[in-house]
């Protein structure tokens, strides 16, 4: 019995830890194009701006530490890397 | 109260409300203003603070080390642009929101808005350009941080190369120019120690006996502690048989070890007693930290050296070389080493003095010379006694060593006589400090390797600690061997690996911004992996485990033990305890990877349809076995009858329950058929029982005696219940007996059988004392014969005849 219980104590940790690996940490921004039509956005992430193209319906994950983000309606916001964003008629909005 | 009270009571409150929310609001209000205000103040100040930065970095004298720094403070500074802007974006949000809930403007046909809303919208105006302002500012500012940091690590690489390949022409000019600087740089020397010991003699006596005394204090302390509790377990006697494997490496890793940490603690308690008493004023101190480290480092590479060659002790040796090499090579590394050591501390001297390059370069000059030669002494040593083979480093596994080492000593006696004395320098420095450092690695992970292997802990002491004195088990032995080997190859590649990027040029700032970098993670595609926040889930999960482990055994044994409550409520308890904290246990694991639970409805998802099909038996075992645990039809230490099994409840697990069968035969039954099948428990309630012993006695007996005799019988013993009443039931009127059946009640249906036997004893005795016989089976037989009957009326007749 006592081996029983040390081989489920050695088995707890790896079995989690499998877990841990397979479900991804949520740490991004996920951005939601709920509009008709393609958005372009500009992420600056550690000081580097790049475009992203969003399709209509379409979910992004972009910047894991920290961004700022261009939308389409010129709205410039900065986010620490944990939010959901919806594009709502070109401007951000964010579900509290 | 009428409703017209009630009406107006509900209008006041309502009204109470508004106004507190109102004032809510204008507190909001101006609390924004301020807060834009601080933002823009500290994003002042972090452009400030870059720009220094900047200005630093590019100045002329910066070396790596001041390189280094300037980028850790960028990347702070970065991370700190980002929050100011994050704050600015939400004041930004809410100043939208207000703006939105004052609607739009009226226009200008329509009737005109009030002067506060009015007023109120051009503040949030304000506020929201002023919130955009700033956030744009902290974007371009991050993109700038991030093109300095850049420019940074270009000049870094830079200024690397241009150290390393610095080329001093080494002439006859230069040599005089050498003794010339020696000459002075050593009369400075003297002259700052002269000053130094005639300053702390004359004014600082009494201070510097306190710290001398308190440092031979602390030392003596360390040396003791080392000496009583540590040396014995790891020293290595002269022993007649050749050591186990493991036990080599260990004493190896530990006399590497060890010694070297209790002589860094002491230099180190020495040097904060002595700045502490002030007598290290100006340039002594770095003197002081220098001479120290450099003594500290020395001391490693001379510990080290002993453990893996073992000298005079063949039996404790590491590898399979003679004890004639052993001594030489340990003698020749012990020379490099101290060399090396020395190098290294006048370098740093005359750094401190300000020397000339001539004097540094010159110096070094000799120094590396003369590990290049000791270094060709090493690869020559012969390994082995025998003449015959020429058993050198060349032969197996290290020949992938040799051609390279010697390259290497090559290239450092051509590069140091050409005038690359940084290179050559650099090289040396590589074979000596870092070869130490991957030698100790090295030993360390065969130990881990080792100690992994199955059975092998079994045989040192620390096994037979855990075995003996702990009680763990052989495999359990085992399996803390595989844990700790893996702990040990963890701890080697966390201390090992950022030891030798510093000894490769590379800063502690660098190092430091990687390991947060391996801590915060990085991602592939769209999934982020963090193998810190992964460690730290399973160190959290299994301190999570032991915390539940000690809390449960806590209960059990100091508050339960304490109660009244029955084995199986108090086993319900330990249980529940147990899932609890290991639930616990594993979200608080989850949390620490940041792992977003809403994601795991993808796991349950696929796991539902598992259960759906191959899974659904043991979910069912399982959720039955929790309803054990809470209804408890059954508990341990019941006496159960289940179908075909009956016997004692064991243990109720999760999945199925133990019942141990009265002939000692455990049988596992699933906790589904506790539920769904029907249970006979002789001890839910109570434990009494009801036994019936029939007994049948001889048509003569008198059966008032007969009854008087077993009533005596059962009211005599103890474990039969007096309440319910012992029942004698005069039952039948047998074919051969009169039969009586006994009905007791047992206090506790466990002895059902020992009562049983006993009473029969009992009345067995009881009758033959008495008389009253127990009858076999009887028959009364009439027996009709054919002849008889044939010849009966004949012989009437004859009689008639006569």
């Amino acid at each position: 019995m006592r081996t029983t219980t040390r081989s489920k104590l050695l088995q707890a940790p790896l079995i989690a830890g499998l877990i841990v690996s397979f479900v991804s940490p949520a740490w991004a921004v996920t951005i939601k194009n709920a509009d008709a039509e393609t958005r372009t956005i500009t992420i600056t992430e550690s000081g580097e701006r790049t475009e992203q193209e969003i399709l209509p319906d379409e979910t992004v994950t972009v910047c894991e530490e920290g961004c700022f983000i261009t939308f389409p309606n010129g709205a410039l916001t900065a986010y620490t890397g944990t939010e959901d964003i919806v594009i709502s008629n070109g401007a951000p909005v964010l579900p509290f | 109260m009428t409703r017209l009270q009630r009406t107006r009571a509900a209008l006041l409150f309502l009204a109470t409300v508004l106004l507190a929310l109102a004032s809510f609001h204008n507190g909001v209000a101006a609390q924004d203003e301020m807060s834009v205000t601080a933002l823009r103040v500290s994003l002042n100040d972090l452009r400030n603070a870059v720009e220094q930065i900047k200005s630093d970095a590019f100045a002329e004298d910066a070396t790596d080390a001041s390189l280094a720094a300037h980028r850790a403070g960028l990347e702070r500074a970065s991370r700190d642009v980002l929050i100011v802007a994050v704050d600015a974006s939400n004041v930004l949000k809410t100043a939208n929101q207000l703006l939105t809930d004052l609607g739009a403007v009226p226009e200008s046909g329509a009737l005109p808005e009030s002067e506060a809303v009015a007023e109120e919208r051009q503040r949030l105006n304000a506020l929201r350009a002023e919130a955009t302002l700033i956030v744009r500012d902290a974007e371009l500012l991050s993109v700038q941080v991030t093109t300095v940091v850049d420019q940074i690590t270009s000049l870094r690489r830079q200024l690397f190369v241009r150290n390393i390949f610095e080329r001093t022409p080494i002439t006859s000019a230069f040599w005089d120019e050498f003794k010339l600087r020696l000459g002075k740089e050593t009369k400075q020397f003297n002259r700052l120690l002269l000053f130094w010991t005639r300053s702390v003699s004359t004014h600082k006596l009494d201070k510097a006996t306190y710290a001398t005394t308190i440092s031979l204090v602390v030392a003596g302390l360390i040396l003791a502690f080392l000496a009583r509790f540590v040396a014995p377990a790891f020293s290595r006697p002269a022993v007649e048989v050749r050591q186990p494997y493991l036990r080599r490496l260990f004493s190896a890793l530990w006399i590497a070890l060890l010694p070297s940490a209790a002589i860094s603690a002491i230099f180190a308690a020495v040097f904060y007693v002595f700045r502490e008493f002030s007598l290290l004023p100006g340039n002594m101190e770095h003197l002081a930290r220098i001479f120290l480290s450099t003594m500290a480092g020395f001391a490693f590479l001379f510990f080290l050296t002993r453990a893996v060659f073992a000298p005079n002790r063949h039996n404790w040796r590491l590898f399979d070389i003679s004890e004639q090499a052993a001594r030489r090579l340990s003698v020749l590394v012990t020379i490099m080493s101290a060399v090396y050591a020395l190098d290294y501390f006048i370098t740093q001297i005359s750094e401190v003095l300000a020397s000339p390059v001539a004097v540094i370069v010159g110096k070094s000059f000799f120094a590396t010379l003369l590990i290049a030669l000791i270094l060709s002494g090493i690869m020559l040593t012969r390994l082995q006694n025998d003449q015959a083979s020429t058993s050198r480093l060349s032969r197996g596994w290290a020949q992938w060593f040799y051609w390279p080492m010697w390259c290497v000593i090559g290239l450092l006696t051509l590069g140091v006589l050409a005038g690359f004395v940084s290179f050559g320098k650099f090289l040396s420095s590589q074979v000596v400090v870092t070869g130490a450092i991957l030698i100790t690695m090295y030993v360390g992970i065969l130990s881990g390797r080792a100690v992994g292997r199955l059975g092998a802990l079994r045989e040192t002491r620390l096994g037979q600690y855990l075995a003996g004195p702990l009680k763990f088990s052989p495999l359990a032995v085992d399996q803390f061997g595989m844990l700790a080997g893996m702990a040990l190859y963890v701890a080697i590649l966390v201390i090992g690996v950022p030891i030798v990027l510093l000894q490769w040029g590379f800063q502690r700032q660098d190092v430091q911004s990687w390991v947060s970098g391996f801590f915060s993670g990085f991602s592939i595609g769209d999934i982020q992996i963090s193998f810190g926040a992964i460690a730290l889930a399973i160190a959290a999960l299994a301190i999570g485990l032991i915390a539940t482990r000690i809390i449960q055994r806590w209960v059990t044994n100091h508050i339960l033990a304490r109660t009244r409550l029955d084995s199986g409520i108090k086993n319900s308890v330990s249980a529940g305890i147990g899932y609890l904290g290991t639930i616990i246990a594993i979200i608080l694991a989850l949390e620490y990877t940041g792992v977003d639970l809403s994601s795991l409805a993808l796991i349950v998802g696929a796991l539902s349809v598992g259960i759906g099909f191959g899974l659904q038996n043991v979910v069912n075992n399982f959720v039955s076995g929790i309803i054990l645990l809470i209804e408890r039809p059954i508990r341990v230490g019941d006496w159960i009858v289940v179908g075909d099994h009956e016997g004692y409840v064991k243990k109720i697990s999760v999945r199925a329950t133990e019942v141990e069968t009265f002939d000692r035969k455990s049988v596992i039954i699933p906790n589904a058929d506790l539920i769904n099948t029907s249970v006979s428990n002789w001890m839910l309630k109570d434990s009494v029982g009801r036994l019936i012993i029939d007994v049948g006695v001889s048509y003569d007996a008198n059966e008032e005696q007969v009854r008087e005799i077993l009533y005596q019988i059962v009211e005599s013993d103890e474990r039969i219940a007096t309440h319910p009443e012992p029942y004698i039931y005069f039952k039948d009127f047998g074919d051969s007996a009169l039969i009586f059946q006994i009905r007791v009640f047992l206090r506790d249906v466990n002895d059902y059988i020992r009562v049983a036997g006993d009473s029969r004893f009992a009345i067995r005795k009881a009758f033959r004392e008495a008389g009253i016989e127990i009858p076999f089976p009887q028959r009364d037989i009439h027996m009709t014969s054919v002849a008889a009957q044939a010849d009966a009326p004949q012989v009437t007749a004859n009689r008639r005849k006569e």
